[in-house]
């Protein structure tokens, strides 16, 4: 039951995630956290479907898995999809956001001559990350701005709270005091 | 089920025994400290999945998976996913650029905080005042190279070169990518296309 259940969950969440991908070369979005949160949701019943369909087939003869409660392997089923949905985000973000990675493929772009830092910041300044984020920021409710100057919303206060927290937990620096 | 439950204490043994060794090693990258404490507690889980009996002592009959090995390794797999949530949400909020703004924000206080402000908070101390500490030197005075101006290149650059994905030219002053890089540049260029996403980062 457990096995057909992960499968379930592994085929549903290829098929969403593939959709997804294809519907943004058709039309892209703004906000792709929302798109793949409605995906997630929208997948949802489909796990119910496939999970039943697996548990019509027949279970090889002696199998231990035949005696297994329907249950456990609908409550893996959905457990392990919500778990595929996290992962997908957060490589998904790997790619998109992460500086590292955009600095490389810049690199790249210089091909195998390579190219003065100079160059590389003149085509990725910082200052164009920082604007950049601020207005993702913005848009996506953490900030508002007031008179000029960026104020924190409960929401965006909310988060910097935790990650000081962590900070603090794991005794670890943010990206503005490292040198 | 039993897998489950078992890495799901792994995985809080290792979310608890990481924070008290970066309390008492301080490291200044976590990625290591994160890989070695996660590989310790894959150690754990199994340990701990071999040592119990298949009902935990509490289970009913009927939410036992009756497959040994594949509870074994379903277990596994959500340790990983798990660890993989942990670590990504630790970078995200501690080592995220976005965060780091929220929280410069956050210490500003009530004080006005202004778009050139923050980007202030990003730059280094100009060349004068700039003190770098040189391996059995102490602290020496001397010319920045171009990508200490900013938090953002000052640590990047040199750890990219540690790291082996990129090599700095010192005849001609420029980096370019090893073959390591040039490898993870066309895979994150490739799924950039894939997903078809912008320039990002």
């Amino acid at each position: 039951m457990v096995l057909r259940g992960i499968w379930a969950a592994t085929l549903v969440s290829a098929s969403w995630i593939i959709l997804q991908n294809l519907l943004m070369f058709a039309r892209p979005a703004e906000n792709r956290f929302r798109v793949m949160l409605v995906g997630y949701l929208m997948s949802l019943p489909f796990v119910l479907v496939v999970y039943y369909y697996f548990l019509q087939l027949p279970f090889p003869s002696g199998s231990p898995s035949a005696t297994e409660s329907p249950k456990l392997g609908l409550i893996h089923a959905y457990f392990f999809h919500l778990l595929l949905f996290f992962f997908y985000v957060q490589c998904f973000y790997h790619v998109e956001r992460s500086v590292t990675l955009r600095l490389l493929v810049e690199l790249y772009r210089f091909g195998c001559n390579g190219a003065p830092i100079q160059s590389i910041q003149g085509r990725y300044p910082v200052e164009d990350m920082i604007r950049q984020r601020l207005d993702i920021l913005h848009d996506r409710g953490f900030i508002k701005l007031r008179d000029g100057a960026w104020h924190l919303t409960l929401k965006g206060a909310f988060l910097a709270r935790i990650t000081v927290s962590i900070a603090w937990l794991y005794q670890a620096q943010g990206q503005h005091e490292r040198s | 089920m039993k897998g489950l439950l078992v890495s799901l204490v792994a995985l809080a043994l290792n979310i608890i025994s990481s924070a008290c060794a970066a309390h008492l090693l301080r490291p200044k990258r976590y990625l290591y400290l994160f890989a070695i404490s996660s590989v310790v507690g894959s150690g754990v889980y199994v340990l701990l999945f071999l040592v119990t009996p298949p009902d935990l002592y509490f289970l009913p009959t009927a939410w036992s998976i009756n497959e040994s090995r594949l509870d074994l390794f379903y277990g596994f797999i959500i340790y990983f996913l798990n660890c993989h949530t942990f670590v990504d949400s630790f970078f995200a909020t501690c080592g995220g650029f976005s965060v780091a703004l929220l929280v410069a924000m956050l210490k500003n206080g009530h004080k006005l905080t202004s778009t050139n402000e923050l980007m202030g908070k990003f730059k280094l101390q100009p060349q004068p005042q700039q003190r770098r500490m040189a391996p059995g030197l102490g602290p020496v005075d001397g010319r920045l190279v171009p990508q200490e101006s900013d938090r953002i290149y000052a640590w990047r650059i040199p750890h990219l070169v540690a790291r082996g994905y990129i090599r700095r030219d010192e005849i001609r002053q420029v980096y370019s990518l090893t073959t390591k890089g040039r490898f993870i540049a066309i895979v994150t260029f490739a799924l950039k296309r894939l997903m078809n996403l912008g320039e990002g980062g």
